[in-house]
């Protein structure tokens, strides 16, 4: 198993009062809650600790795109991963991603990843999500049910732009263009491994196994809760005759790693509060604007919707939290174990954790990166050691600087 | 009483719901849909012919493939009116049926010989902004929709959009889920040319409606605003306009003989 920090750069200064004072924390978050000059020490202080992950030996280090974002400050991750490229010096740097639909046109995304590639040496992962609602509808003004068309669209431009080797005219019902030939070209050849960061949607999971692009479930509520998704993906691996390998899964985990189950409480029930409590109050009509989802998957999740408690009650206590599986925390042991079980159940061989969440102080960032990399991951990283992982870069070709 | 017209490539079929007797007239409804017991459709016909086609992707959104926009919309109801052999017809339309309604006028001013536009989306103005509609799904479209939405007109027409048409299986045995398919694709539809706002030329294209126009409007439309009804009256050529009070979005619901009246005095 390989192991990748994620950081979504959150703003760690939301008051108290902001779920009482504000109706969501993205798209129409109030702008008098950012100071862009404690905005300028936050980005610093994340970018230190992805660069301490590079450090402590992590497989790969993280970054996404969210606009309008209260808990997600990288309209533009390609800004962060051209820092991460030249600082980072063993990690894979893992975009995670670009939403191609909302880039016009979508070769600005084939250029921008190889920028990234050609300065990291060959150590990119590109992701390619298809965006929230909140981000590609209400933000950036892509009607839904042209969405997914238009970024499938867009991910075949840039296949074909980073494939083909003549200069070509590309004639799409989103994007057209006379002369693609786009320059510099990726390290990697034909292509940086693709990574589909998605949700629980039959379209997805058919279409990245049959363009051998790793399936990430970018879950915020853990791996408890992720096993029918995931066995919904294994599932359509199986239907489709593909391989099951482990590596062309993803799961994303909040993780806080402790001598015991109290000084986890103590360092990280704040932050996980603060992330589940204030960065996830959402405003419902956001969520799932008509044509978002498609007619079958709509039907499924109403009627899970309908079967099911609603995932997300106001004011979770830690205990909630935890007994929920939305963080995995406690000691080396318990974190292993439960790690170890998440495996075996979801069976990904990427596992992308969260060690920073909510309003987590660096100091303890760090102390939680350390132990999951010092006790954690060396116990874990035999796992699927048999399989092959076509999903990850190849050893950099270049000298290290 | 209700047939089927194929037109558009690839091929899409339309459900024509047809009730009365006399003069034709084209109904194009609003996002709410149509059903075969649609009040709206019963009233009007007690003086005419009443042909109300159903909207492609009300029941399967992925007919809109090739209806790219509103332009390819305009034209899809020109070939219908072929189908439906009528060279030159009287349109009535409400709120997404009146900007379709409408865009069809200015594309092919000849064939509308009558217009009436109920509370037409399809304009934009930010003095008194549209609000969003598909933040309100499902929950808040009510308020939005109705004056009132516990009278019971409200309560008899959403009952009645709620329940569609029988020839046509349910998709879910979960009543809520069976509701919810039902109502999703006519908001898929609407998001497909309104997104994120609904203004895609409309403005432009009014002066070309050679057709004498009605607009009627709701005075307590709480979707789109009755100052909209000014904008329109502006840009089109020859038009009026009529208030309805103690109505919303859904006047031809709350008010419907009132509304068949204003029809019937304008239509001849």
């Amino acid at each position: 198993m390989k192991f990748h920090f994620f950081h979504l750069m959150p703003y760690p200064y939301l008051p108290d009062d902001f779920r009482q004072q504000v109706r969501s924390v993205w798209v129409d978050v109030p702008i008098d809650y950012y100071d862009p000059v404690k905005g300028h020490e936050v980005y610093h202080t994340y970018l230190d600790e992805l660069m301490y992950a590079d450090e402590l030996g992590f497989d790969g280090i993280c970054v996404n795109e969210h606009h309008q974002n209260a808990y997600g400050l990288m309209p533009s991750p390609n800004l962060m991963a051209s820092i991460m490229a030249r600082e980072s010096r063993n990690a894979k740097v893992v975009v995670m991603g670009n939403s191609v639909a909302l880039y016009n046109p979508p070769t600005r995304v084939a250029e921008e990843f190889a920028m990234l590639d050609v300065l990291s040496g060959g150590r990119l992962i590109a992701g390619f999500p298809v965006g929230t609602p909140m981000d590609s509808n209400f933000c950036y003004g892509t009607p839904p049910a042209i969405l997914r068309e238009k970024y499938r669209e867009g991910v075949e431009l840039i296949m074909r732009a980073w494939s083909e080797r003549e200069p070509f005219a590309f004639n799409g019902k989103y994007t057209q263009l006379r002369y693609v030939n786009v320059w510099p070209r990726p390290i990697q050849q034909p292509r940086p491994p693709v990574w589909i960061p998605g949700g629980g949607s039959v379209e997805t999971w058919e279409f990245c196994i049959r363009n051998h692009f790793n399936y990430s479930y970018l879950s915020y509520f853990g791996y408890q809760g992720a096993k029918d998704v995931m066995k919904g993906y294994w599932d359509t691996v199986a239907q489709l005759d593909a391989e099951p390998n482990p590596y062309s899964a993803g799961f994303l985990q909040f993780v806080g790693v402790a001598k015991d189950d109290a000084e986890a409480e103590k360092l990280y029930a704040p932050a996980a509060l603060y992330f589940y409590n204030k960065c996830l109050h959402l405003y419902p009509g956001f969520v799932q604007p008509p044509g978002y989802s498609s007619m079958e998957t709509v039907r499924r999740r109403i009627q899970s919707q309908v079967a099911g408690a609603s995932a997300l009650s106001p004011d979770l206590t830690w205990k909630d939290i935890l007994d929920r599986g939305y963080v995995v925390a406690g000691s080396p042991e318990t974190v292993i174990d439960q790690l170890q079980e998440a495996a075996d159940t979801l069976r990904m061989g990427h596992l992308m954790v969260l060690l920073h969440f909510g309003n987590m102080q660096q100091e303890t960032v760090k102390y939680n990166t350390e132990l999951f990399a010092r006790e954690v991951m060396p116990k874990l990283s035999g796992l699927f050691s048999d399989w092959e992982d076509e999903y990850f870069p190849a050893p950099s070709p270049v000298a290290p600087r | 009483m209700s047939r089927t017209v194929t037109v558009w490539d690839p091929p899409i079929t339309a459900k024509i719901y047809e009730q009365g007797e006399g003069e034709p007239v084209l109904f194009l409804h609003s996002g709410s849909g149509i059903t075969p017991s649609d009040p709206l459709v019963a009233a009007l016909a007690a003086s005419r012919k009443v042909i109300a086609p159903r909207h492609p992707g009300f029941v399967d959104p992925d007919e809109l493939d090739e209806l790219r926009d509103v332009h390819d919309l305009a034209l899809y109801h020109d070939e219908l009116l072929d189908a439906l052999e009528l060279d030159s017809v009287a349109v009535i339309g409400h709120s997404f049926g009146g900007m379709v309604a409408a865009e069809l006028a200015a594309h092919v001013p000849n064939r509308v010989s009558k217009l009436v536009l109920a509370a037409p989306v399809g304009l934009w103005n930010e003095d008194y902004p549209m609000p969003d509609f598909f933040t309100a799904f499902p929950f808040g479209m009510a308020e939005l929709l109705w004056h009132d939405s516990s009278s019971s007109e409200a309560m008899t027409a959403m009952a009645t959009m709620a329940q569609g048409d029988d020839e046509e299986k349910s998709q879910s045995d979960d009543p809520l889920t069976a509701m919810m398919l039902r109502v999703l694709p006519g908001l898929v539809t609407l998001g497909k040319y309104i997104w994120p706002l609904p203004d895609k030329g409309l403005g432009r294209r009014l002066r070309r409606i050679k057709a004498p126009t009605l607009l009627v409007w709701g005075e307590k439309d709480k979707l789109m605003p009755a100052q909209y009804a000014d904008d329109f009256v502006k840009g089109i050529p020859n038009a009026k306009v009529e208030f309805i009070p103690d109505a919303g979005h859904m006047a031809p619901y709350e008010q419907t003989q009132d509304f068949a009246n204003l029809v019937n005095d304008f239509l001849g």
